[in-house]
């Protein structure tokens, strides 16, 4: 048996009692046979090595998207944010200005409405290769626990940004704010057919969260992409946002 | 065993990057509320969980597992119950010994030397082409005829001599290279 045929079986570990003692006699006696084991071994683990900073990497994208890269950094952020909270209750607290009109809640309350199934029919008995059409219907039927995991399985299997919209519509329709607004923010530079509508909700999300600067700059972006989807809906809250500048 | 479980098995031997990514997105969740319950950060849930992830695929494209009994996600949790029992050892902290994986899972000792670190740099200088029949016979364990059989290599001794150019090439880039 040649050398390469033996490494080969060696490498592979399919091998059995009879290869593995010609395998040992020759490691023992031939030491050309040595040294050809021995670079298998570091190609191998060579590979092994870059095979598994690839692997990392390819997951650190997944944890991107995911919104959780730079996990470290985001501890500061988050510190950050919470030292602005604390700052802004103390402000808010030192004004008080009891006159308060519009709660944030119902801003959220007056003009959500789950986003309606925009990508196909969905009916009975047609079921589509990948499960969409099931997917869909259990949005339909505002069964969002499970069309979040259609979605998200679909999103994962296809890429496609259209199923991670729905897969953030059923995360919002369950009251799952910051996880929604987590994908929503993932999808707002990317150009696809809801781009409006993950400006809407996004805004919608910062004024249920009280940070109505950030609710305007969204709002005022869905304006300037000369659509008239909620256009009116839009100016309305804008002026309401306006409003409660000027009475701070 | 169902034939999806089945399907996705041998994707995972195959080398299909997109079925490791389905996998650690499909179990991702589930596993950061399990884990959550040890009062572990989510930053070390994840490591564990992502490194779970690599050796599970490693051990089916490189050592060609077949689970027989018990699904990927089984698996995949024993592993990553395993690392996270080994952590919280670490930490000094307690976990129900119900709770530790019945076989200890674990990976052989196979830290790199510096020379493997510095070959598998080299590695990457590669064509396309050298890493593809480098990978195949070395980490997949392939034989020359299996590498005929999935590959647009001709035939046995095409194989045979495309691979000694290739070795003979990074055998060279290690000599010229720092």
């Amino acid at each position: 048996m040649e050398n390469e045929e033996l490494i080969s079986l060696a490498l592979s570990g399919r091998w059995n009692e009879e290869q593995k003692e010609l395998f040992r006699q020759r490691l023992e006696t031939d030491e050309a046979f040595r040294a050809e084991w021995e670079e298998a071994q570091n190609v191998r683990m060579a590979i092994t090595i870059m095979e598994e900073e690839g692997l990392r990497k390819e997951l650190q994208g997944i944890e991107d998207q995911y919104g959780q890269s730079n996990r470290g950094m985001f501890k500061w952020i988050w510190l950050g944010f919470l030292v602005l909270v604390v700052v802004l209750f103390l402000y808010t607290f030192l004004q008080s200005d009891t006159s308060a009109s519009d709660e944030p809640e119902d801003i959220y309350a007056t003009y959500f409405e789950p986003y309606p199934n925009a990508l196909a029919p969905a009916s009975r008995g047609d079921e589509g290769t990948n499960g969409l059409d099931s997917i869909l219907m259990l949005y339909d039927n505002s069964q969002y626990v499970a069309s979040e995991n259609g979605f998200k399985e679909l999103w994962s299997a296809d890429s496609l940004l259209e199923y991670r919209f729905y897969y953030a519509m059923s995360l919002l329709n369950q009251d799952k704010t910051s996880a929604a607004l987590n994908e929503l923010s993932n999808m707002e530079t990317m150009d696809f057919k809801f781009g409006g509508q993950v400006l809407w909700y996004s805004a919608l999300l910062y004024c249920k969260m009280e940070d109505y600067n950030r609710a305007g700059g969204k709002l005022h972006e869905l304006s300037a992409m000369e659509t008239t989807y909620k256009a009116k809906e839009s100016e309305e809250i804008l002026e309401w946002i306006s409003g409660q500048n000027n009475a701070e | 065993m169902t034939e999806q479980e089945l399907e996705l098995q041998g994707r995972l031997r195959a080398g299909d990057r997109s079925a490791f990514r389905w996998v650690y997105t499909q179990y991702r969740e589930s596993f950061l509320n399990y884990a959550r319950k040890w009062n572990v950060s989510d930053d070390d849930i994840l490591d564990i969980y992502q490194d779970a992830n690599i050796a599970l695929f490693k051990n089916f494209e490189r050592n060609q597992l077949v689970l027989e009994k018990g699904s990927i996600k089984t698996y995949l949790f024993s592993i990553a119950k395993y690392k996270m029992y080994e952590l919280l050892r670490e930490k000094g902290k307690w976990m129900p010994t119900d709770t530790v994986p019945e076989t200890a899972w674990n990976e052989p000792d196979d830290s790199p030397t510096e020379w493997q670190i510095r070959l598998s740099r080299k590695f990457g200088e590669l064509g396309i082409r050298c890493q593809e029949i480098l990978k195949l016979f070395y980490y997949r364990g392939l034989s020359n005829k299996e590498i005929v059989e999935i590959s647009h290599w001709k035939d046995e001794n095409t194989v045979k001599a495309q691979k000694s150019r290739c070795l003979k090439k990074l055998r060279e880039l290690m000599r010229n290279g720092k």
